[in-house]
């Protein structure tokens, strides 16, 4: 899938599964947010392959969803246990990072999907993203 | 002051998220599923019109369980396994108070079993949210209770031998008159449960699947995601069949069900069948009531 190489060249780094798997992942994300129509309307523009991972059993988008709950899904993909290091408290060097590295893939496939979309859908995609995400899609 | 139906009176503004939040900066990993818990029991408060001061949370220890410290509201964090047991002493004494309990699986359905058993059994008018990640997280990944048999954790490297308990399950035969479950991925849903449970009178359990994302990598967002189904989209589903609830609540792995798996409604709660309460909330009593000479005496006797 082109996007997948996108999200890689992006992204750096991963392989294809690990592409194919965060694409997966930011796609089910989107779709918490989203109501039906808007799904429906995302979907017709993007290659079949992709919107497949739009949800379709869900009416209405979550209000409650939040920045936190959709990088959920990419954090849960990451490796995240590795190396304990005591100057950090006892924490994990990769789990220390999580955040700014699930930011860093979540941007990627924004950028990858903006491609895919002209200005107007691009604005209006960016209307229905809640908190920092708005602003993570803006800089992607 | 609320009534005890689980409703409060309108106050002079619509509460918000807002009126919950604190300046305290969480230290749950990002994208972890306890944010969704937190934000869907404050829009369970607002939803109820239950201002701050009118609710306490008492948590026990582990990731969840800091949620008190995340949320502008009467809270106390216990001991690992025990707010169960402060949670009935709080509502016995300030009825008037809506009593949360959130903990996790490890403090709510291991070493906090028993009293998850007995809680259940004696039904006092709490509400109690599990956040249930099917591992100890904040020890850094051990595997729990609820993990699924072959879970592979630090305390279980060939994988856990025992099959995990089902707590719906363990609810039931206790004798607990509401019993739910939620997902933390669906904030919306969750607090809805969390919202019917508060007006349950009785004990109220909610089991909420959540995704630990640092440590559990097998039972994450997409894991649940793809198993969950509502039992209300059934339109003949019943909560109050105790028989279907069972066997509802029995189904695990390939799908599983969140919503009201069961509820009734004509057990009166444990704090009506306390003969010290007919004289009314003890925290309406006067103090000065006490014979000063007796209570110097106990001092002495207990202290």
């Amino acid at each position: 899938m082109d996007i997948i190489r996108r999200v890689q060249e992006r992204a750096q780094g991963l392989t294809e599964t690990e592409a194919a798997d965060l694409v997966r992942n930011v796609m089910y994300s989107l779709s918490q947010v989203m109501d039906r129509p808007d799904r429906e309307r995302l979907a017709k523009r993007l290659p079949a392959e992709l919107a497949q991972h739009l949800r379709s059993d869900v009416e209405f988008a979550d209000p409650l969803v939040d920045e936190q709950l959709f990088v959920g899904p990419v954090v849960n993909d990451l490796a995240t246990e590795g190396l304990y290091d005591q100057t950090l408290g006892g924490l994990d060097v990769l789990a220390v990072s999580a955040g700014d590295e699930a930011t860093r893939r979540l941007q990627a496939v924004f950028a990858a999907l903006k491609d895919l979309l002209d200005e107007k859908e691009r604005e209006r995609l960016a209307s229905l993203l809640p908190g920092d995400v708005a602003d993570w899609y803006q800089n992607a | 002051m609320s009534s005890r139906n689980g409703k409060s009176a309108a106050p002079d503004q619509q509460l918000t998220l807002k009126d919950f939040a604190n300046r305290v900066k969480s230290s749950w990993c990002p994208g972890c599923g306890d944010f969704g818990v937190l934000t869907a029991l404050k829009q369970a408060l607002v939803e109820l019109g239950i201002a701050p001061h009118q609710a306490a949370v008492i948590s026990g220890i582990g990731c969840g369980s800091k949620i008190v410290d995340y949320m502008r509201v009467n809270g106390f964090m216990t001991l690992h396994g025990r707010p169960l047991a402060v949670a009935t002493g709080v509502k016995l004494a300030n009825p008037d108070l809506h009593v949360i309990v959130v903990n996790g699986d490890g403090d709510g359905y291991g070493i906090g079993g028993n009293h998850f058993l007995h809680t259940a059994r004696r039904n006092p008018d709490i509400t109690h949210v599990v956040e249930n990640n099917q591992i100890y997280a904040l020890t850094k990944g051990q595997y729990s209770p609820t993990s699924d048999r072959g879970f592979k954790t630090s305390t279980s490297p060939d994988g856990a031998a025992e099959f995990p308990v089902n707590p719906l399950l363990i609810a039931l035969a206790a004798g607990a008159t509401f019993v739910a479950r939620s997902f933390a991925g669906e904030p919306k849903h969750l607090a809805q449960m969390i919202a019917a449970g508060i007006r349950h009178r009785g004990y109220a359990l909610i089991d909420v699947l959540q995704p630990c994302v640092t440590f559990n990598k097998i039972n994450t967002y997409e894991w649940y995601a793809e198993r969950i189904y509502r039992v209300d989209d059934d339109g003949a589903y019943d909560p109050s069949d105790f028989a279907q609830a069972w066997r509802t609540a029995s189904l695990w792995g390939e799908r599983i069900p969140i919503g009201i798996i069961f509820q009734r409604d004509d057990v009166p709660p444990y704090d009506e069948h306390v003969p010290a309460l007919k004289r009314g909330p003890v925290v309406h009593r006067p103090f000065d009531i006490v014979d000063e000479e007796r209570f110097a005496s106990l001092k002495r006797a207990y202290t």
